[in-house]
């Protein structure tokens, strides 16, 4: 709490109860400022640029352009923003792709008060501040292997309950090419039929329930 | 000896065997039609099956959605108020008293948004009913036992959309016609529901006594549902039209851009790897 000046943050989240929430909980301690809030990924650019913040609290899922995409997009043009991510629920996928973007930090919002200004500090210092609960995700995620892009869109399918047939009507491709991916994706995620593939998918955070 | 004429063919024994031929095989196809209308009947059964069990996916995928978009939400943005008020108690309480009223106002909202989730549980919009019947459901309780007249218009030819779109319309329009009833105080309210062909607008007007931008500004006291609307808007790519002035009625207006819907079943999406 050294510096006199206070952080300014900008707020990214699409629920407004979690907005007032954070802003409320920031604007009474003296060495933090939130000054703009935003409800999407597309306005958090536009904010960022208008207002000129020194940290972005961001919450992972957005409508439209996701958190982390989001993060990208403000780190390619100001490379030294500091963006801390801020979820409910977070899946080893998501965690993974938001530091692959660029987050310095990620804690849940389930994260007491003291933790969040910690986190907040932390992060403002140049520090990285992952959350105990998502720390072990990362190592998880480590060990797991990537699918390709057509076996996500494989995968995909899948979870809406498509056939074989049906999947290689819909991309255009060989039924014997579908299963063969099919089988890539159930080694990959290591189950055993497509409803354990769908759910584990989901679970990780491969794909997500709109 | 000379054989006047051949015994005929068609004796006793051969006719009874043609007889017994004939009737084998008319029992062979009687069989056959047997096993193949009980194929057809399991495979009727089976694609019924499938049928349930989309809607079946469907709606779980919506609770789901539910529960992770509005309620995790709106738990953690309450309990952020509260663990405010719980650090400040001693410092300043003012701030404190502030974040109470707050988080009793989101709890109450919270409550109210939970009740309208599980009506959409039983109204079964999704699967049977259509928008506009959808929002006559929805707008009825409100209207009887109030003096208020709330007439219902469509425009165009009605079309299925995604669920979201369908959902979100009609959280808008219920909360519309709520706010001028209670908080408005209008006698009159025309909610109406038009389809272009790019685009479907619900706007919903009334007489009520309207509010000004500072009442917008929520108090501690206040109430969340034009904050909720604009945050349906805004899920749906597109913003809130809202035209009020203190005595002046109040318009709320929402274009989305939705063509035919093409994936019934389409509410997964996948994201791409960002990395290697």
């Amino acid at each position: 709490m050294g510096s006199s000046k206070p952080i300014r943050i900008l707020v990214v989240d699409d629920h407004f109860m979690v907005r007032m929430g954070l802003c409320a909980s920031l604007n009474v301690e003296p060495d933090m400022e939130v000054v703009a809030e935003v409800g999407g990924g597309e306005s958090a650019l536009e904010a960022y640029r208008k207002h000129a913040p020194l940290l972005v609290i961001m919450d992972v899922r957005l409508p439209g352009m996701s958190g982390s995409e989001a993060t990208a997009a403000i780190l390619r043009e100001f490379p030294d923003a500091q963006i801390l991510m801020l979820s409910t629920h977070s899946s080893e996928e998501e965690v993974y792709r938001a530091l692959q973007a660029g987050a310095r930090g990620y804690v849940l919002k389930s994260v007491v008060r003291e933790e969040l200004l910690r986190a907040i500090r932390e992060v403002h210092e140049g520090r990285q501040y992952l959350d105990s609960v998502v720390a072990p995700l990362l190592a998880q995620r480590a060990g797991h292997r990537s699918l390709t892009t057509r076996e996500l869109e494989v995968l995909r399918l899948v979870a809406k309950g498509m056939g074989n047939k049906e999947i290689a009507a819909a991309l255009s491709i060989a039924e014997v090419t579908v299963k063969l991916h099919v089988s890539h994706v159930f080694d990959k995620l290591n189950v055993k039929d497509r409803t354990e593939a769908a759910t584990a998918a989901i679970q990780r955070g491969i794909i997500a329930i709109e | 000896m000379v054989v006047l004429k051949a015994s005929s063919w068609w004796n006793l024994r051969h006719t009874l065997q043609l007889l017994g031929v004939t009737l084998a095989a008319l029992l062979m196809v009687l069989l056959w039609t047997l096993v193949l209308r009980r194929q057809l009947r399991e495979q009727i059964e089976m694609v019924r099956r499938k049928l349930r069990a989309g809607a079946v996916l469907e709606e779980r995928n919506r609770i789901a959605r539910e529960l992770h978009d509005t309620l995790e939400q709106e738990l953690a943005g309450i309990t952020m108020q509260l663990d405010l008020a719980a650090d400040s108690f001693q410092r300043s309480p003012r701030v404190a008293q502030q974040a109470l009223k707050v988080a009793r106002s989101m709890t109450r909202h919270s409550m109210r948004e939970a009740r309208r989730s599980v009506w959409d549980l039983r109204c079964h919009l999704l699967e049977n009913g259509d928008l506009i019947s959808a929002l006559r459901q929805a707008v009825g309780p409100f209207v009887m036992g109030n003096q208020v007249k709330v007439e219902i218009n469509l425009e165009g030819p009605p079309r299925r959309l995604t669920v979201p779109v369908e959902m979100n319309l009609l959280r808008i329009g219920q909360e519309a016609v709520t706010n001028a009833i209670k908080h408005a105080h209008a006698q009159h309210i025309t909610l109406e529901l038009r389809y272009d062909p790019q685009i479907v607008c619900l706007r919903v007007t009334d007489d009520g006594r309207g509010f000004s931008e500072d009442e917008i500004a929520l108090s501690g006291n206040g109430h969340f549902g034009l904050l909720d609307m604009r945050e349906r808007a805004q899920a749906l790519g597109c913003s809130l039209l809202v035209k009020s002035g203190p005595d002046c009625g109040t318009r709320i207006e929402v274009q989305v851009a939705a063509k035919a819907e093409e994936l019934s079943n389409g509410e997964l999406q996948a994201h791409t790897y960002s990395g290697s």
